[in-house]
């Protein structure tokens, strides 16, 4: 169910919205209408009235009709947005995702600032399997703002978070689905979907139905809704509860460690990553947990673990990073370089990794190599500035953090 | 001479980090992370550091209005700022209070005035503000206060969202706005400033933040409109802006030297700024505190011009490059190894940055190992201020916190709108987090914003003003100092500027040496006590007191035999009055 498509229980909740949605986004899109109605002066009979026709056929909830009707207006018209509008949305909800996608892409491409057309877009690309696009259209629409309607904001964001996971960015997944939490979002789904996203698991990997290993993804699921909440105490002692009742569960000591480092509780979550590695030694996130939170508090302690990282990871770019960062602050120059320099291979764009670079080449002397990576960080940084879109103060994440750097490329989480 | 590295940190030498100069500082052992909860050894002995005054008590009853609107209008959740200064010279500080006014976003009715109060010397005050005539109107943001004339009289700057106004002190209760006559009019949105003899001529200049380039038509949705969701903008969204630095022709007019200087070379989003010197070559520099922008390091380079070294020096950005949301900035040698280190606030997520100075022009910021960073992770800091309230001899630190978003709550987890004050006690070896057994005041939260320093009731305790936006003011009396003994200076210059900025003060009490800088300005729209409380901890003597001036004169003078627990004025040139 989460693999292939949306929960049904967002999908009845998204079916309750869509009448209203219908009103509300054709209101929303009226004022372009006016604006645009005389393109058709010489057949404004004809279209006005087989439009009209169409709204009372929409309104009497005659969806067959109201689809012919609306298709021949726009065949008239096409540059009617509200019409596009009012046929996507009846495709949508007769789950014709691919003709709908064309509608809501035609409302799009009339009204690029229609955040909530953007979302239905992206809505209808998530059912037709393109991950991509249904992300980007659903992000944008976010950005632009959608219609006061709670049902759509949790539609949207229940989406958002499913393909986030589909992605492997379970941070972010995390972080909307937190979000969806707040804002009245319930149900076994979103703590499905809320667990995953702690425990790292791909939609593809969710253990079976009625498997033990299915509830402990629940009731981290539930921990992490109680966080959402605010009610902090209350997740800590789950959290403690569920690990130790499951300390084998894959990834469990570490979703409990990011947990305690968002409450700033820096070394019980370093214990709790520790502990993650002692029961998979293999586990290179929870050292590179480790090594970030003690960067600049303890980056001599940290060294190790980014150092464990590399050795059983050597392609991972943002334990390269991290590893020349901790030698930067350890003074260790040259292996701060050699680190570094490994790191922008895949971070070519990113301005902190010249930043640290430039750092690095100025402690160790070499002034001109300094200058050079200082002016690469000071474009790219400015360039950087300029597309930034948070407009206002908002739940961001601290520290270093791997998804962040790695925004787009998949995730790696730990077996 | 060592430079103290960060290797020195690693390698684990010495004991305290006031040690003499060459030595290096401890390793990360000796600085353990401030823990919030469970008492520390401090804490365990303790009582209140900090006492609350209650305006029956103080009969500050004046409160700052911030006019927030349904436009959320960005200089709403912003202000202000406040001061601690003796406007009449009787020898008891006075204060002073910034409110919002009238400007083209806001018309209150009535109208809304800035406070003056005049110290009645038994821990009350009284409101003199229409009488001395300097009510400000306009939307107020902060106070700088410098006798730019040198008649001995502080005159005030008073910056706003708007037209900033400099007002003459007249030296007999009032004030006369002489802005347009001395030529420091600025019209924008200024923010913090800062008296200082950049040029070593002797007279004070004045340093001028401005912030974003912002009116009421340049106002921006920030929020969902459709929605119907608004938020206070992140200033990202606003374009940055140049700052002022005025030059003082010594005849009650300034010249606007912006450009010649090299300030307006760089544009920024200034907050906060401090008048220091990080390379002990007698020329003050700038630290200035940017929002989403780099910070300006502005080196003074001598013959009037100024180097922005920000990058370079490792000031400008986060330890992983990014531009952060700096506020307030202060600065001070808290390790005592004769070199002046910086602090910068910053917001929630950001963390606050304690730049020890590495000796080079570069700084390291000790945030991390010092635990400040882990405390502050999910505090947004305003006003902040180096200083020693339990007159140990060591400087301790005081930050005013509250976020700028009176919605963030909505939209975040864990950070609130309103947050509790800090307090960090400098142990010698450490930043120790003091707040939680520092006095009931410091388990409330508070939208605060400016903060200021000044011994009100003169007991040799520096007491502490905090301004909070949209609500009263918070005047706390130190009772932290009790049993310490101290001494008390004013400095006045004669051929070195009036305030003594740039001044170095010496002085041996015991087997403890002690060396401060006279900064200037320093917290977030603000204005301290222009004294100095030299503290000695239980030593009865203070056996040398060292004063060098600044420049032009750069006179040395030694003083023996000095008093303790009280109050002194030493001139330059004419001694101890």
């Amino acid at each position: 169910m989460l693999i292939r498509g949306p929960s049904r229980r967002y999908q009845l909740i998204r079916r309750s919205w869509l009448p209203r949605a219908i009103v509300l986004g054709a209101l929303v899109l009226s004022c372009f209408t006016a604006a645009s109605s005389q393109e058709g002066t010489r057949i404004r009979q004809p279209f006005e009235g087989i439009a009209a026709q169409a709204d009372q056929a929409r309104d009497a909830n005659d969806l067959e009709r109201a689809l012919v009707l609306y298709r021949r207006a726009l065949a008239i018209r096409p540059g009617w947005a509200e019409g596009w509008w009012s046929l996507g949305t009846i495709l949508y909800e007769r789950d014709n995702y691919a003709e709908a996608a064309q509608a809501f892409r035609r409302v799009v491409s009339l009204r690029p600032d229609h955040g909530s057309a953007n979302v239905m877009l992206g809505l209808c690309e998530f059912d037709l399997g393109q991950d991509n696009p249904a992300l980007t259209h659903i992000q944008r629409g976010r950005q632009l703002g959608i219609l006061k309607d709670p049902h759509l904001a949790r539609v949207m964001l229940y989406h958002e978070g499913l393909l986030f996971l589909r992605k492997g960015r379970f941070e972010d997944a995390q972080q909307a689905l937190s979000v969806l939490s707040r804002d009245g979002g319930d149900g076994e789904e979103l703590m499905l979907a809320l667990g995953m996203s702690a425990l790292y698991i791909f939609p593809a990997k969710l253990p079976p139905d009625g498997s033990t290993a299915r509830e402990v993804v629940i009731r981290v699921g539930k921990t992490e809704f109680l966080a959402a909440a605010k009610k902090f105490d209350e997740a800590r002692r789950e959290y403690s509860s569920v690990t130790d009742e499951f300390p084998e569960t894959a990834n469990i000591h570490f979703a409990f460690g990011r947990f305690l480092l968002s409450l700033g509780e820096v070394d019980q979550a370093v214990a709790a990553f520790q502990r993650q590695v002692q029961a998979s030694p293999e586990h290179v996130p929870a050292r590179l947990q480790i090594a970030a939170a003690w960067y600049r508090i303890n980056s001599a302690g940290a060294l190790k673990y980014a150092e464990e990282a590399v050795k059983l990871e050597p392609g991972r770019p943002f334990a390269h990073y991290l590893l020349g960062l901790l030698y930067l602050d350890t003074q260790n120059f040259s292996g701060a370089i050699s680190e570094l320099e490994t790191a922008k291979r895949s971070y070519s764009t990113l301005p902190q990794l010249y930043f640290a670079l430039g750092n690095a080449y100025a402690r160790a002397g070499r002034k001109a190599d300094a200058d050079r990576a200082r002016a690469v960080f000071a474009r790219l940084n400015a360039q950087n500035e300029k597309e930034s879109e948070a407009m206002y103060y908002g739940e961001k994440p601290s520290g270093l953090s791997e998804q962040r750097l790695d925004s787009g490329a998949p995730g790696k989480p730990p077996e | 001479m060592t430079a103290f590295t960060r290797r020195d940190l690693l390698k684990a030498l010495g004991t305290s980090f006031v040690l003499p100069r060459g030595v290096g500082v401890l390793p990360s052992r000796w600085f353990p992370r401030a823990a919030p909860s469970g008492l520390s050894p401090f804490e365990e002995r303790a009582q209140a550091l900090f006492e609350q005054v209650p305006p029956a008590i103080s009969g500050i009853l004046w409160k700052h209005v911030n006019g927030r609107s349904p436009s959320y209008y960005l200089p709403e959740t912003t202000g202000a700022g406040c001061a601690f200064l003796d406007y009449d010279s009787d020898g008891w500080l006075d204060i002073y209070l910034v409110n919002s006014g009238r400007c083209d976003f806001f018309e209150p009715n009535p109208p809304l005035r800035n406070a003056l109060y005049r110290n009645n010397r038994d821990g009350s005050f009284t409101d003199v503000t229409e009488k001395a005539g300097v009510s400000g109107g306009g939307y107020g943001m902060g106070a700088a206060v410098g006798d730019y004339d040198g008649d001995g009289y502080p005159d005030l700057f008073l910056s706003q969202y708007g037209r900033s106004i400099l007002y003459h002190n007249n030296g007999n209760g009032t004030f006369t706005d002489v802005t347009e006559k001395a030529g420091v009019a600025v019209l924008g949105w200024a923010s913090s400033a800062v008296w200082f003899d950049y040029d070593n001529d002797g007279k004070l200049d004045l340093f001028v933040c401005r912030f974003v380039d912002f009116d009421k038509s340049k106002n921006k949705l920030c929020g969902n409109e459709q929605a119907g969701e608004r938020f206070y903008c992140i200033p990202r969204v606003y374009h940055p802006a140049r700052s002022w630095l005025f030059h003082n022709n010594g005849d009650g007019t300034f010249t606007d030297v912006s450009q010649e200087s090299g300030i307006s070379k760089v544009l920024g989003k200034a907050w906060g700024v401090v008048a220091t010197d990080i390379n002990n070559d007698g020329l003050i520099d700038l630290f200035v505190a940017n929002d989403t922008v780099p910070n300006f390091l502005f080196l003074n380079r001598g013959h009037g011009k100024f180097e922005e070294i920000g990058l370079e020096a490792g000031v400008a950005f986060s330890q992983d490059g990014q531009a952060r949301s700096g506020m307030g900035v202060d600065s001070a040698d808290f390790d005592q190894d004769g070199w002046q280190d910086l602090f910068v606030t910053n917001v929630d997520q950001e963390m606050y940055s304690i730049y020890h100075n590495v000796r080079d022009g570069s700084f390291d910021d000790l945030a991390g190992p010092l635990g400040i960073g882990v405390t502050t992770r999910l505090m947004s800091g305003w006003g902040v201020k180096f200083f020693d309230f339990d007159n140990d001899g060591n400087v301790d630190l005081f930050i005013a916190n509250g976020h700028p978003d009176d919605k963030i709550e909505a939209h975040s987890n864990r950070v609130t709108y309103k947050e509790p004050l800090l307090v960090f006690r400098n142990t010698g070896k450490a930043f120790e987090n003091v707040s939680a057994s520092a006095g009931s005041v410091f388990s409330e939260s508070f939208a605060a914003r400016g903060l200021a320093v000044g011994d009100f009731n003169n007991d040799g305790a520096v007491d502490v003003l905090v301004a909070v936006n949209d609500g009263a003011p918070i005047l706390l009396r130190n009772v932290a100092a009790q049993g310490n003994h101290w001494l008390g200076v004013r400095l006045v210059g004669k051929r070195a500027n009036p305030d003594g900025i740039g001044a170095r003060i010496i002085w041996q009490a015991g087997d403890q040496k002690r060396s401060r800088l006279k900064t200037g300005g320093g917290s977030f729209l603000s204005s301290h006590d222009p004294r100095e409380v030299l503290g000695i901890g239980s030593r009865t003597k203070i056996e040398n007191l060292e004063i060098r001036w600044p420049q032009p004169s750069g006179k040395v003078e030694t003083f023996t035999e000095l008093p303790i627990d009280r109050y002194i004025t030493i001139v330059e040139g004419s001694g101890i009055k």
